[in-house]
Formats: structure tokens, sequence, C-alpha cells
């Protein structure tokens, strides 16, 4: 029994780690990012693509996650994981429509608030319609 | 689909845990199979009967019991 729960415990405690880590990286580079992208425009186009390693950190941890589960998990998994994509496919591609109510117009701008978002509420979704 | 897991895990005094290291998947799939919520692959089901020595069949029906 503690074997299980061990397992269970340990891939939840990785994945966790492994996002958290990711995503602590990418706030991370925004903050480096967002200095340099607004001043004199002098900056290196590395420095300004640096959010793009901890973006694709993200998705090696998640895929990571994906090979780890067993049949069931990765099946729900995967409901969560389609359903953020295309919660935030759809609100990214909304954002040029947007503009006249204040929202940004670029996708960087509002990404950091959109895939968490989106992934919350595809995990409620789920949720809730395996508790039916 | 139907399925009488739960009665056979009663019967041999496995917990939903046990049963799920025996199988080598989560407690949360044991419970979801158990619950009917999901329907195992083909491997899993004959890794299930193999378990409790019984055909695929005497343990997962289309209909109900």
């Amino acid at each position: 029994m503690e074997q299980n729960v061990q397992y269970a415990q340990k891939t939840g405690l990785r994945y966790g780690l492994e996002l958290g880590t990711a995503a602590v990286l990418f706030v991370a580079a925004m903050a480096i990012r967002e200095p340099l992208a607004n001043g004199a425009g002098s900056a290196s186009p590395l420095v300004l693509a640096l959010p793009v390693v901890p973006l694709w950190l993200m998705f090696v941890a998640i895929w990571r996650h994906y090979l780890r589960v067993d049949e069931f998990q990765r099946l729900q998994f995967l409901k969560v994981t389609a359903l953020a994509a295309g919660i935030g496919l759809f609100a990214l591609a909304s954002l040029p429509f947007l503009g006249g109510f204040g929202v940004p117009r670029e996708a960087g701008d509002v990404l950091w608030l959109v895939i968490p978002v989106g992934w919350v509420v595809s995990l409620a979704v789920v949720n809730l319609n395996r508790a039916r | 689909m139907y399925n009488t897991i739960r009665d056979l895990r009663g019967q041999r005094g496995l917990t939903q845990a046990q049963l799920a290291d025996q199988l080598g998947v989560s407690r949360q799939t044991v419970i979801a199979v158990e619950q009917g919520k999901y329907d195992p692959s083909l491997p899993l089901a004959f890794a299930i009967a193999r378990l409790f020595q019984l055909p695929v069949e005497e343990i997962f029906r289309p209909d109900g019991p």
C-alpha cells in the first residue's frame, strides 16, 4: 500500500517541482526581459527571447509527467491539457479584437495569466465531470 | 461497463491501494474502474483477470449485475 501512495506522491511532487521551477524561471526571465524590452531598444534578441526557454521547460515537465502516470491518470491529464490548450488558443486568438476594451494585443503580455487560468478551469471542469 | 472488482477485492481482503500495487497502477485508477467511471484498457483488464484467476468476461460485463 505504502509503495503506491509513495509513488503517487513522488510523481505529483516531481511534476510540481519541475513545473514550479520552470514557472519561477519564466517569471525571472520576464523580469529580466521587461526593462530591457521597454528600454532604448538596444537589447540583444537573445535576452528578449529568454522567456522561451522556461516556457519549453514547462512543456518538458508536462510531457515527463504524462509519461510517468498510468493509463487512467494519463487520460484525465490529456483531457485537462487539451481543454487548457483550447482555452489558451481561443483566448489568445480573441486578443486582437478586444483592444478597444483595454485588453493587451500582445500574446506575451497576457500569457502568464492565460496559461494558469486555463489550466485551473480545465482541472475544475474535468474533475467535476469525473465526479458525476 | 459493469464489473465485479469491488466484490472480488472484498472477498480477498484487499484494499484499493494493495490491489493498485499488485496491478502496477494508481489507487485513483482502481477507484475509477470500481465505480464504473473508467473502462480499463485490454492489458489492464487481462491483468485484473489474471490476478483474480477468473476469465475477463466474468469480471467485466457489458450490462448491469
